[in-house]
């Protein structure tokens, strides 16, 4: 089950709202119980027998906690700490990354002669581990720092682990905000219940009407690989990508905060309109933001961070960018991807710094700010490039192409060779262009709307959602950001 | 929540609700109907004109007798020149299309009942009781899904029951499934419109007479509309083309190998079974009696080269049908199969009437109709 499937909208949503906002009103013990076996049935749902691995994670940074909490002797709270990173390390270790590394040695290894090639164990990975175990992680980690405090019951810590909105696809959620949500009985009002609403359908319609029209383009290019050559194909496939990237995992956090919203639970925002930014930085201050806020506390910091010189500040920033990237999945164009986002990044911080450019930025006013606006998103378009492309047969040449190095632009060709509906999308692709802009100036209007009186609210809604209905492709693409 | 915010939500919701469905209304009605009936987003669009057409009949006439069958109906019905030639001052509209069969042709029966026509006149031949295999084919599926979601009487649906249950898994029964069929055809639909407002394409199937497609079928608000449905636009004569010279294929070999691979098909040999085209059939003819409709069962004749090249027996199981169902059904039955008087310049094809054809075959069947029209 995921958030594209009807029955979570049809069948188990409402049965979660009516268990615990209905029948187990005021009674926050109850509603805690439900809340986490409905977490559990969702993951069972999803991923079925890999819910073991939920259930390690959760018991063991459980007992992390509470040992590491009870006790003052370093080499014991070391050893807890140690126990919880291990474990949740190697479980993505050997389900994400251990296929991975065997290619790429078998890769390595056909250099040499008389090399053997290893088989593969075949790991499918399991839904949502990567971000259950950062959760727990850092949940253990925070005990360790004497940050905060363990949670005084399983049943409430088994719920931040498994909490379903977030479970599979985010946002990481600190175990301290989660804690806060939770500690009183789980209440909502009708500004609150429409306020989850309208981001439920403002994901379905980003998701369903802007991604997946979208992907067909980008795929079409991309998966193919013909036509490479054309500047205007790899541009708009580019384009395409990042849209649908955006719109696809902002659509999934939509959902997933939406439906948080429902159950009485705010979860955090994930997304500031990042093709707003003005500067590499800017960006990730609006892109996935749980994500990067919790490389930054966990990775970029502890590895020395910016306050232990230049040399220091490089390796921290290019290791956590790098890693980042690698967290995406496993393989090499994510950690090119984060490679190209660590320079761009470096670049950036000692850019800024450097005289005439802080020189034209002040003369130039706000066309410098639109100048550092369209550099960014070029490059942040470009690294989109690298993070869709696998097959490097087809990633090389459209890297060249999107440079204009031995490219050409061919309308004809491009009309010729995209997908059946060219139109719509271009037309989807402008809307999405413009309301991104306002959205960027004067917010996504969620919060304008679920006030706004039920009649107008029921109007603005019904129509997106049967925009949703009637403008979605034929075929469901899934989230993105499942695969990670 | 207080009282108010329960009523604040259940107002939302409702009106939420409500203007889902009209603007679904909207959408289907506008934007994604228009193409499928015009053939745009698929062909099939032609063979689901008929809904329009029972609404239509309903609307502009009083009496009428509706001729339903395959293309070879479709070739051989010359509404107007019949209804010059009978007693009846109802119209003949001929509503048959290429392929049909019967478990095709019988989800229009609820409109085909609805409109209460005098009489309905069905073709019966080889063709309706040859197989239809389970699952059905990928063609057949999508006419049927087709003609389901533009079903105007999807509150009816009388002939769910006659539905295979295997079938059944792949086809849109419930209003919901309909209507996500629509959806399915939208974003298509809308490229499709803008390209045509934008002059980009041209408009498919256009209707001009010396093209002669099956395909070509007239918007119902278009004045050529009623004597499309009396008249519908005839192939061209491809028997006159060959035998100029001007085909791929001389006549020797038009009538040749060709002519018998064309008679080995299952299309042209009954299955020799109640199958499920054939319990389709006595569906469409119980249904129209239980509701006081009379129905004329109609055999039509085929080119005497093809019935010649027939092999002993071949078509036994419909001489062996008709007779049953002589002894059956308070039914009208008009065979043409065997009947020695059709020459090959009658036809167009293998199968298909000339203008020859359907002037023999109008001055054949009048009288048949005078003397139960009249009666």
């Amino acid at each position: 089950m995921d958030f594209v499937d009807l029955d979570y909208y049809l069948y188990f949503l409402p049965a979660v709202f009516v268990l615990a906002m209905w029948v187990s009103l005021g009674k926050r013990k109850p509603q805690i119980i439900i809340l986490l076996l409905m977490s559990y049935l969702f993951f069972w749902f999803a991923s079925g027998w890999y819910i073991l691995l939920l259930l390690i994670s959760t018991c063991l940074d459980w007992t992390a906690g509470s040992k590491m909490h009870a006790s003052e002797d370093d080499a014991i709270r070391k050893r807890w700490l140690s126990a919880s990173l291990i474990t949740n390390l190697g479980l993505l270790g050997v389900f994400k990354y251990l296929d991975f590394f065997i290619e790429s040695l078998n890769l390595v290894s056909l250099k040499f002669t008389n090399s053997v090639e290893i088989d593969t164990f075949g790991l499918l990975l399991p839904v949502g581990i990567s971000f259950y175990t950062f959760q727990t992680m850092s949940y253990s980690i925070d005990i360790y720092r004497k940050k905060q405090k363990p949670y005084d019951s399983f049943v409430d810590f088994a719920c931040y682990a498994a909490f379903f909105p977030q479970l599979v696809a985010g946002p990481i959620v600190r175990a301290d905000h989660f804690r806060k949500e939770i500690e009183n009985s789980l209440r909502i009002d009708s500004v609150q219940f429409r306020l989850g609403l309208t981001l439920i359908i403002y994901g379905i319609a980003k998701k369903l009407i802007i991604a997946d029209n979208v992907a067909i383009h980008a795929n079409s290019i991309f998966i193919e690989g013909e036509h490479l050559a054309n500047i205007g194909l790899v541009w708009w496939a580019t384009l395409c990508f990042g849209i649908q990237i955006y719109c696809d995992f902002s659509a999934y956090t939509d959902i997933a905060i939406g439906s948080a919203y429902l159950l009485g639970v705010r979860l955090p925002e994930n997304f500031q309109t990042p093709y707003a930014a003005t500067s590499p930085q800017d960006f990730w201050r609006r892109w996935h933001i749980s994500l990067s806020t919790w490389l930054r506390d966990y990775l970029y910091i502890p590895l020395g961070g910016s306050r232990n010189g230049t040399k220091r500040m490089i390796f921290a920033l290019m290791m956590t960018m790098l890693l980042g990237g690698l967290w995406h999945g496993a393989s090499w164009n994510f950690v090119l991807w984060g490679l190209v986002h660590g320079l761009l990044l470096i670049i950036h911080r000692f850019g800024k710094n450097i005289g005439f450019v802080n020189k034209f930025f002040n003369v130039t006013g706000k066309f410098g700010i639109l100048i550092s606006w369209f550099v960014t998103q070029v490059c942040v378009f470009f690294t989109w490039l690298i993070f869709r492309v696998e097959e490097t047969s087809i990633l090389i040449p459209s890297m060249k192409t999107f440079f204009g190095i031995g490219g050409h632009f061919d309308l004809g060709e491009m009309y010729d060779f995209l997908p059946e509906i060219k139109l719509l999308t271009v037309v989807i692709v402008v809307a999405f262009i413009i309301l991104h802009g306002i959205s960027g100036k004067v917010g996504g209007g969620k919060m304008w709307l679920s006030r706004r009186h039920p009649i107008i609210w029921g109007i603005i809604c019904g129509v997106m959602l049967s925009l949703t209905f009637y403008l979605r492709p034929a075929e469901t693409v899934d989230f993105i950001y499942f695969r990670f | 929540m207080l009282e108010q915010g329960k009523l604040d939500i259940v107002t939302s919701i409702v009106i939420l609700i409500i203007t889902g469905l009209l603007v679904s209304h909207l959408f289907v009605n506008t934007i994604t109907k228009p193409r499928l009936y015009d053939g745009t987003i698929n062909n099939l669009g032609r063979y689901a004109f008929t809904f329009d057409a029972y609404d239509y009949i309903e609307d502009n006439s009083e009496e009428y007798v509706i001729a339903i069958g395959s293309s070879k109906m479709r070739e051989i019905f010359d509404g107007g020149t019949i209804g010059n030639l009978t007693n009846y001052s109802g119209d003949f509209f001929n509503l048959a299309y290429a392929g049909d069969r019967p478990y095709v042709r019988m989800i229009e029966i609820d409109a085909l009942i609805r409109i209460d026509p005098k009489m309905v006149i069905i073709e019966i031949g080889p063709n309706v009781f040859s197989a239809l295999s389970t699952p059905l084919p990928e063609s057949t599926t999508g006419r049927m899904s087709q003609l389901m979601a533009l079903n105007t009487e999807w509150t009816t649906q009388s002939w769910e029951k006659i539905l295979d249950e295997e079938d059944k898994k792949n086809l849109p029964l419930s209003r919901f499934e309909q209507v996500r069929y629509f959806a399915k055809y939208t974003p298509e639909a809308i490229e499709s419109t803008l390209d045509y407002e934008l002059e980009l394409e041209e408009q498919p199937y256009s209707c001009d007479p010396n093209r002669g497609t099956v395909h070509c079928v007239p918007s119902v608000n278009s004045d050529e509309f009623d004597e499309y449905i009396k008249y519908p636009i005839q192939f061209r004569n491809s028997l006159k083309v060959i035998k100029e010279g001007n085909a791929k294929w001389t006549i020797e070999e038009y009538y040749g190998e060709r002519l018998d691979n064309y008679l080995k098909s299952s299309y042209h040999n009954p299955e020799g079974i109640i199958n499920k085209n054939q319990v389709a059939l006595e569906f469409i003819i119980e249904e129209l009696l239980e509701n006081d409709i009379q129905v004329m069962l109609i055999g039509l004749p085929y080119n005497p080269v093809l019935i010649d090249r027939l092999s002993e027996g071949q078509w036994e199981y419909y001489n062996s049908t008709i007779s049953r169902y002589n002894d059956e059904y308070e039914i009208t039955i008009v065979d043409y199969l065997w009947d020695n008087d059709w020459i090959e310049d009658d036809f167009n094809d293998y199968t298909h009437a000339s203008r020859q054809g359907e002037i023999k075959f109008a001055e054949k069947v009048a009288p048949e109709i005078n003397g139960i029209l009249t009666q």
